[in-house]
């Protein structure tokens, strides 16, 4: 609000708007009933640290309480929880709705740990979280803001990846963990692109985003420090071809995705499908065992990944990605040269670099974003 | 505000009823499930979703899933206990009661390998398993499944006194 006082100030001073003009925006932003996302955040954040409680207190399972009370003081709960959610809407009240949405989501978590004591269920954790996202799928996607979503789809990769490390696919060594991120970057990517198509809110489209990006530098990140390149998928129980074909079925699922997407324009098009290729390229560089710096290849992608964010107007992700290419330069240069007075140097050779880009991106940024907002039209 | 009240509905109904679902399950198993009694050696690490519980190796009376069953990782096994035998495929009209697993890393698991204990016992638990005769009651279904119903010790419920 403050941010928007200032702009108005200026506006007004430049004679753009009115005085009344300035008080009607006011007012109007004012009435608005989710003023505060620090207030439903915080609420949010409070709900999750007191639902990790409740899980605790099941944990610590009290023998003197019989079964049956535990189970209907925890449905009971459950029941309350979605009375209270559907109250919330008929009233109106979206950040009572969201809080109260996050809580049931943590309680069935809390229900499935509670239903597995009572009946000493065996089964490895990754098995319970996966229950508890399907069954909390739909409740994910009735969500408004990105907070459920973002922590469904948090669990739903940490699942994949506990999952691909217990069976053969992970084998005994972690070299599969960064074509574990690979297919979790491209799964996310997929559900973005679904969501996308079927118009579903903005909520759950931008926790998939979020975490295809996060996936995405884990994925480049991992296969970089693996040096994977030098061993293959040798040590991966599945073999090679098994840990390489979910790759290219999700790949593959992805392309599809950017052409029948309804609101991507061809250039957008066309920088999706270089960025796929340059994140892919250094998992069949790995596959092939073909000796080549990964560094320049995650670069690349990275690069590409921004110039898609800037023609979406994703400000928030396409500085991340800019912050995060800066540093990788630095660390290119630290690995490129050796010796101390070869990385002073180099420090100050790529230093020079990002200043360089930074003083040419302040003096192009016009023409750039409206170049970039051409690409959006 | 978002899609409908009947979309809210569907999305707070499935779970809750995904939930009784499976307690229902489990709660008939352990009713009407056929009793049978192994003995069991353990010990007791910390789980983060459910606590303390005790994992143990059952003694099912009969050597499971060894190369000479054929059986490989992830593969599933029967372990008929009357009479006692394992085999990769059931067949009915020579087992009435079996036990329904997955053969991973040369043991049998068939989801009976857990039994969640209070923390204060915990350390009393682990011992008296590693010092006594401690043995597992379990509900088993037609259909193979089995579910622990309690943890004997000397043959009597942890319980006991």
């Amino acid at each position: 609000m403050k941010h928007l006082e200032k702009h108005l100030a200026e506006w007004k001073s430049l004679g753009i708007i009115s005085g009344e003009q300035e008080s009607l925006i006011l007012a109007h932003e004012r009435s608005k009933p989710e003023g505060s996302w620090i207030l439903s955040g915080l609420l949010i954040l409070g709900v999750v640290i007191v639902g990790i409680g409740v899980i605790s207190l099941i944990a610590s399972n009290w023998s003197d309480i019989p079964d049956e009370v535990k189970l209907l003081a925890d449905f009971g709960i459950l029941g309350g929880l979605a009375w209270g959610a559907i109250t919330a809407y008929d009233r109106k009240r979206p950040v009572a709705l969201e809080v109260l949405l996050v809580a049931f989501s943590v309680l069935c978590l809390a229900s499935i740990g509670l239903i597995s004591q009572i009946y000493h269920t065996g089964g490895k954790l990754y098995m319970a979280l996966f229950f508890w996202i399907g069954i909390t799928a739909v409740t994910t996607l009735v969500a408004r803001k990105a907070a459920m979503p973002f922590i469904w789809t948090g669990a739903l990769l940490g699942s994949i990846i506990a999952y691909g490390l217990d069976t053969k696919f992970g084998g005994r060594s972690f070299d599969s963990i960064p074509i574990l991120f690979a297919i979790c970057a491209l799964l996310v990517a997929s559900l973005a692109l679904f969501a996308e198509r079927l118009r579903l809110d903005d909520a759950p489209k931008r926790a998939f985003v979020g975490w295809t990006v996060l996936a995405g530098l884990a994925a480049l990140g991992a296969v970089e420090i693996a040096g994977i390149d030098r061993y293959g998928y040798d040590q991966i129980e599945a073999g090679p071809w098994l840990a390489i074909t979910p790759v290219w079925i999700l790949g593959a699922i992805c392309a599809a995705g950017f052409y029948i997407s309804g609101t991507l324009r061809s250039l957008q098009r066309s920088i999706l499908l270089v960025t796929l290729v340059l994140f892919l390229l250094p998992f069949h560089i790995a596959f092939l065992k073909v000796p080549f710096p990964l560094g320049i290849t995650s670069l690349a992608a990275a690069s590409a990944a921004a110039l898609f964010a800037a023609s979406t107007q994703s400000r928030g992700i396409f500085q991340f990605l800019l912050s995060l290419i800066a540093l990788r330069f630095l660390i290119f240069y630290f690995q490129a040269m050796g010796g101390l007075a070869m990385t002073g140097l180099g420090l100050i050779v790529s230093g020079g670099v990002v200043i360089g880009v930074a003083i040419l991106w302040n003096k192009y940024r016009k023409s750039i974003a409206t170049w970039a907002e051409r690409m959006s039209q | 505000m978002m899609h409908s009240r009947k979309a809210l509905i569907v999305a707070l109904a499935i779970p809750i009823l995904a939930l009784a679902a499976l307690t229902i399950y489990k709660r008939t198993i352990y009713t009407f499930g056929k009793e049978v009694v192994l003995p069991i050696t353990g010990y007791d690490p910390r789980d983060l979703l459910a606590g303390h519980y005790l994992i143990y190796n059952v003694d099912y009376g009969t050597p499971v899933c060894t190369q000479e069953h054929g059986a490989h990782d992830s593969a599933d096994g029967y372990v008929c206990l009357e009479p006692k035998s394992f085999t990769l495929f059931h067949d009915s009209s020579m087992c009435r009661l079996f036990i329904k697993g997955t053969c991973k890393n040369g043991r049998f698991e068939a989801g009976i390998e857990r039994f969640y204990i209070p923390q204060e016992e915990a350390a009393r638990l682990e011992k008296l398993v590693m010092s006594k005769n401690a043995s597992i009651l379990l509900a088993v279904s037609p259909q193979g499944k089995a579910q622990v119903k309690d943890l004997l010790i000397d043959g009597k419920s942890w319980k006991t006194p």
